[in-house]
């Protein structure tokens, strides 16, 4: 069986197409995981051959089209969570208006139908709610410029419902068929989850198992994805809190409260400073936004703990879509030695989490990844457009590990010994092996 | 007094004499300078007061603090300055004068919510108040060095959160509205000040002196260090408030006097356990035995800082119940129950003086405990063994105090790995094993040592903390160009110091081919079992193993190091170490160095800590610096967490 995964450049971002050809069927089975875009991704770069957010969409839509009658058809859409930077796209409701789904797979903790998940949910949308109006706030009452906090607003607005997408993915009427089935993953009672021919034959050739491995139902893991509620900052929420897909306007956002009368204010001359005191002590105070900072990242770590983990097996490769799994997730499948055993010569690999220091353990690179050309790391990331930016992500000694054991496809990089990054289309291809039982 | 009588005056019997002749002018008579400033505070924290139930009025104090008679306004001193800068509105408060005449005459400013320079004013008397109370408890003179000042910013940012930032030597106190729909006991919409509760004061306070006196313990190289900061300060915010009369006596009459069972007492101190968690950390008088395994299973700071809490906690029942029967019996009748109804007004007195001046001896034991201490990653094993090493030397005859702290360990699964017993002589420090010579005490810098050791004298000696190592020695790093002659003869004795340090490298567990630095010494003065002082001189050395830092992008450098203590025949008594691999196994030694597998296993801890603390940190990627910041505890962190936590 013939397997083709085209890596889209949408930027900050993850956007992912999975087609197996066989004989079985004319048109090849379609895998399409997550669409999005970071609202701080570095603006495209039409010189350097990038298409705009709009114009990749279009270009994967077109891709997915099925020469029989010109309808686009994607099998199986998955979104493996909830931030911006994975579902954006789907919030461009139009677009998908042209498209045949048959399955769209979500994370369990998206299941409506279930009120832990809802819960969880909300408590995680009104975080960031609340911390994306207090940075907001406090920001704009400290006026001066600060990367970081610039940085931990557009993770907060990352992490707010984006609604509009979900509405795509989960209404029944966001695609060209009506009623696409949507499955939860993994279901209640089935961990680990394993979806075989049975399950999958109007989806997926004979032959591929998928395999679940996360978000866990574990009420212990599950802890690390109920984020604390930042309560304090409620005050600071504009009655119009909504921000679901549309930018908020600055403007409407509270001030923070004044803990004195304005009466109580005085010149700092009234402290009788020594010359250049006051400054260090004024410096001093980025302070003031450094909580709701930590409480974003927080929040961000939370929502990736609940990206659905995907291990396709096409017969004798392995394609692992871990999505923004981070570390709780990752250490859960390391605990586990049939997880570990399955995860064993993975020949595609997603990078988790755009390369970032604790989503892809050192040992998984080691022990788990198929060495020299056979396999392929998939890293999807852009600059942003905070000052400095994430040097980080990716991180460099991560990248040159992945280097060292194996190919690295990236969408961009800052590495000058990575040779003029190439960038449309990132196209891995491979034949798999089938008969495997 | 109420029965105090008084006598009218007696008519003085008139005699002509001669009116005497008017003395020539001369100068008036001085005022002795007071040596404390009255102020008032807030008792407990207006914020969490239980209004619908106390129906009272919020408990005030007044608290003694030294008196600095250059003190400007702000309250600003030589090494407390409160600077009212608000980082979020951008703006300074105005500041208030306690040396107006209309403030000094009314013991400064009534408490109230309302006035910025009564937040200013409350912030400086707890936190001046607590620094002397260290200072008697450590007897010496304890200042900042280089970082010169503590500053305190009572209206720092808006956000449910305090914290002690290192760096700039604050404590960073918030303000936040509260929720208007989950108030609690707080008026919805109502704005709480963080600097307005005492616990917290205190908590934040205790951090910024523990790093005065450890300043490796910011390295969370084993998960007792940051728990250790958290039940340390903790237990210090909880003796701090036994000691407000204020607080204790209506508490004490409210519970008949029983501690174990008042809900009132243990209601109180449950909320003072500001960090280690209000309902966790103070349950086990209620909730039957404590469990030994939890202590293990916390990783944790706050819940494992808890476990020790409890501990101390625990022995201070224990040694509460022992020295109040008999003032339960005298007042029973020998029956031991009391009777119905509120309890005597004398016996409640006693009481509280009993419970008063326990909270004060086990505040003076954890403070002295000090001296003992590893110079960093220390364990709550370290610090059992300390706090007995120094009552068996303080009080040789009398061990109920330290049979009950070792009780209370050890009830919460913390004893001694490698002691024989639980045995007070086996529990506390063994002496070095072999003799070392050589210490280098000066005679001749006695007057400076006694000066050190005065804690009132606002001119008294600090000891020398400034790190010493072989740049100074080399003098690479010259001496600050105003330097008195005293400095001098301490940097003379620091360099001998380093010298004998260097000497012994060997003895003190610290790699052969590594400098060290002296990270600070100092005396300490205790009596002796005949009831006379003596002059003991306590030095940290500190190595760092650049050889030992992992080959991945991180900047952390393992440490080693020791604590010395030495009397003042220049013996070495003790030798606390933390070792680390040496840099070679020293392949000619006929006997393997004994402390090699502990320096081993330390090693590889902390290497495991390392990278799990990275992988755990949710902004690693996010931040301006990643993986800079590991193992490093960060209390603005570590307190938001908490405080989220536990609102459930």
């Amino acid at each position: 069986m013939k397997i083709d995964i085209r890596m889209y450049n949408v930027g900050f971002g993850d956007c992912f197409l999975v087609s197996l050809s066989d004989a079985s069927r004319k048109r090849p089975y379609r895998m399409l995981f997550d669409c999005g875009r970071l609202a701080g991704s570095r603006q495209t770069d039409a010189a350097a051959g990038e298409k705009s957010f709009e114009a990749v969409i279009d270009e994967l839509i077109t891709d997915v089209r099925d020469p029989a009658d010109g309808v686009s058809k994607i099998d199986v859409i998955v979104a493996t969570h909830r931030h911006r930077d994975h579902i954006h796209g789907f919030s461009l409701q139009e677009k998908w208006k042209a498209v045949e789904v048959t399955e769209v797979w979500l994370p369990w903790v998206e299941d409506p139908q279930n009120p832990f998940a809802r819960a969880l949910v909300a408590k995680q949308e009104l975080l960031a709610n609340r911390t994306f109006h207090a940075l907001t706030a406090l920001r704009a009452a400290g006026k001066e410029s600060n990367s970081q906090a610039d940085a931990a607003i557009d993770i907060a607005y990352n992490s707010t419902s984006n609604a509009k997408a979900m509405a795509t993915l989960q209404s029944g009427n966001g695609f060209k068929n009506a009623n696409p089935r949507v499955r939860y993953l993994p279901r209640a009672g089935h961990e680990p989850e394993q979806l075989r021919n049975e399950e999958l034959a109007h989806v997926l050739p004979k032959g591929v198992i998928v395999h679940v491995l996360g978000p866990s139902r574990d009420p212990a893991t599950i802890k690390l994805l109920d984020p604390p509620s930042g309560a304090a900052y409620e005050p600071l929420v504009p009655a119009m809190r909504s921000l679901d897909d549309t930018t908020p306007d600055t403007a409407e956002v509270g001030a923070p409260p004044r803990p004195f009368d304005v009466a109580w204010v005085v010149d700092s001359a009234v402290y009788g400073f020594a010359e250049g005191e006051n400054a260090s002590i004024e410096k001093l105070m980025t302070t003031a936004t450094l909580e709701p900072l930590e409480l974003v990242y927080r929040l961000d770590n939370a929502i990736n703990g609940t990206s659905l983990v995907l291990l396709v097996e096409v017969g004798d490769k392995k394609l692992f879509f871990p999505g923004d799994a981070q570390w709780g997730t990752w250490k859960m499948m390391q605990d586990n030695p049939a997880t570990w055993d399955l995860l064993t010569g993975t020949t595609v690999y997603k990078v988790g989490h755009h390369g970032s220091h604790n989503a892809t353990p050192r040992k998984f690179v080691e022990d788990c990844l198929l060495p020299d050309t056979n396999g392929v790391a998939l890293i999807s990331v852009a600059p942003t457009s905070y000052g400095g930016g994430w040097k980080n992500i990716p991180l460099p000694t991560l990248v040159d590990a992945l280097r060292k054991k194996t190919k690295v496809e990236q969408t961009w990089s800052d590495d000058p010994k990575v040779a003029a990054v190439p960038y449309d289309p990132h196209v891995f291809s491979t034949t798999a092996k089938m008969g495997r039982p | 007094m109420s029965n105090s009588y008084s006598t009218e005056p007696v008519e003085a019997v008139v005699q002509q004499t001669p009116i005497p002749p008017i003395p020539a002018p001369r100068s008036l008579h001085p005022y002795r300078r007071p040596s404390r400033r009255p102020l008032q505070i807030f008792a407990l924290d207006p914020m969490r007061i239980d209004r619908g139930k106390s129906g009272r009025v919020t408990p005030r104090a007044t608290v003694y603090v030294p008196f600095e008679d250059d003190l400007k306004p702000g309250p600003r001193g030589r090494r407390i300055q409160v600077i009212d800068y608000d980082g979020v509105h951008r703006c300074y408060y105005e500041p208030i004068d306690l040396n107006h005449a209309d403030v000094l005459i009314r013991d400064g400013l009534a408490p109230t919510e309302t006035d910025p320079r009564f937040h200013q004013q409350m912030v400086y008397a707890v936190v001046a108040g607590l620094w002397a109370d260290f200072e008697t408890a450590i007897g010496r003179r304890l200042t900042l060095g280089r970082k010169k000042f503590l500053t305190i910013f009572p209206h720092a940012f808006y956000g449910e959160n305090a914290f002690y930032d290192p760096e700039s030597s604050s404590l960073m106190f918030g303000y936040f509205r509260a929720d208007s729909t989950e108030a609690g006991t707080n008026i919805p919409g109502q704005m709480v000040f963080t600097c307005l509760s005492h616990d917290i004061i205190v908590h934040e306070t205790t951090h910024a002196l523990v790093d005065r006196l450890r300043p490796d313990f910011m390295i969370a190289s084993n998960p007792d260090v940051a728990a250790f900061h958290e039940g340390f300060a903790d237990l210090i915010a909880i003796f701090q408030h036994f000691k407000l009369q204020e607080v204790l006596v209506p508490a004490l009459a409210d519970s008949r006097g029983d501690f174990a069972r008042s809900e009132v007492l243990l209601g109180l101190a449950r909320q003072f356990g500001y960090s280690t968690g209000g309902k966790a950390a103070l349950r086990s008088a209620e909730d039957g035995d404590p469990d030994p395994a939890k202590y293990r299973a916390s990783e944790e700071p706050h819940e494992r800082g808890a476990v020790l809490v409890r501990a101390v906690f625990d022995a201070f029942l224990s040694l509460y119940q022992q020295r109040t029967q008999d003032l339960i019996r005298l007042a029973s009748e020998g029956t031991g129950v009391l009777r119905e109804g509120a309890l005597h007004p004398d016996l409640v007195s006693r009481l509280a003086k009993e419970a008063s001046a326990l909270a004060n001896q086990l505040f003076t034991a954890l403070m002295r405990a000090f001296d003992y201490l590893p110079p960093l990653d220390v364990t709550f094993e370290d610090f059992l063994r300390s706090i007995v090493t120094i009552d068996l030397l303080l009080s040789p005859s009398d061990d109920s105090f330290r049979v009950a702290i070792i009780e209370g360990f050890r009830k919460h699964g913390i004893y001694p790995t490698t002691a024989g017993s639980l045995g007070a002589d086996s529990v506390a420090w063994g002496g070095p094993g072999k003799e070392i010579s050589g210490f280098p005490f000066h005679r001749g810098l006695l007057t400076d040592v006694i000066k050190s050791l005065d804690a009132i004298d606002p001119e008294g000696y600090d000891a020398v903390e400034h790190m010493y190592g072989a740049a100074e020695k080399s003098a690479s790093v010259a001496p600050p160009p105003d330097e008195d002659d005293s400095s001098k003869q301490w940097r003379t004795w620091a360099a001998e110091l380093f010298d004998f340090g260097m000497a012994h490298r060997k003895d003190f567990s610290l790699d052969e081919e590594v400098d060290i630095v002296v990270e600070g010494m100092h005396p300490t003065m205790r009596y002796r079992a005949n009831g006379r002082p003596t002059i003991d001189i306590v030095v940290r050395y500190v190595q760092s193993r650049d050889d030992l830092v992992s080959g991945d992008d991180l900047k952390f450098v393992p440490k080693g190091g020791c604590t010395v203590v030495a009397d003042s025949n220049g013996v070495v008594r003790y030798v606390i170490t933390k070792p680390l691999p040496p840099r070679e196994t020293p392949a000619a030694e006929a006997t393997p160095l004994a402390w090699v597998p502990e320096a081993t296993r330390r090693l590889t801890d902390m290497q495991d800590r390392l990278s799990r603390s990275r992988s755990s940190d949710p902004g690693d990627s996010y931040r301006a610096e990643p993986g800079s910041q590991a193992l490093r505890i960060n209390f603005a962190l570590l307190h938001s967490d908490h405080d989220e936590g536990s609102d459930e």
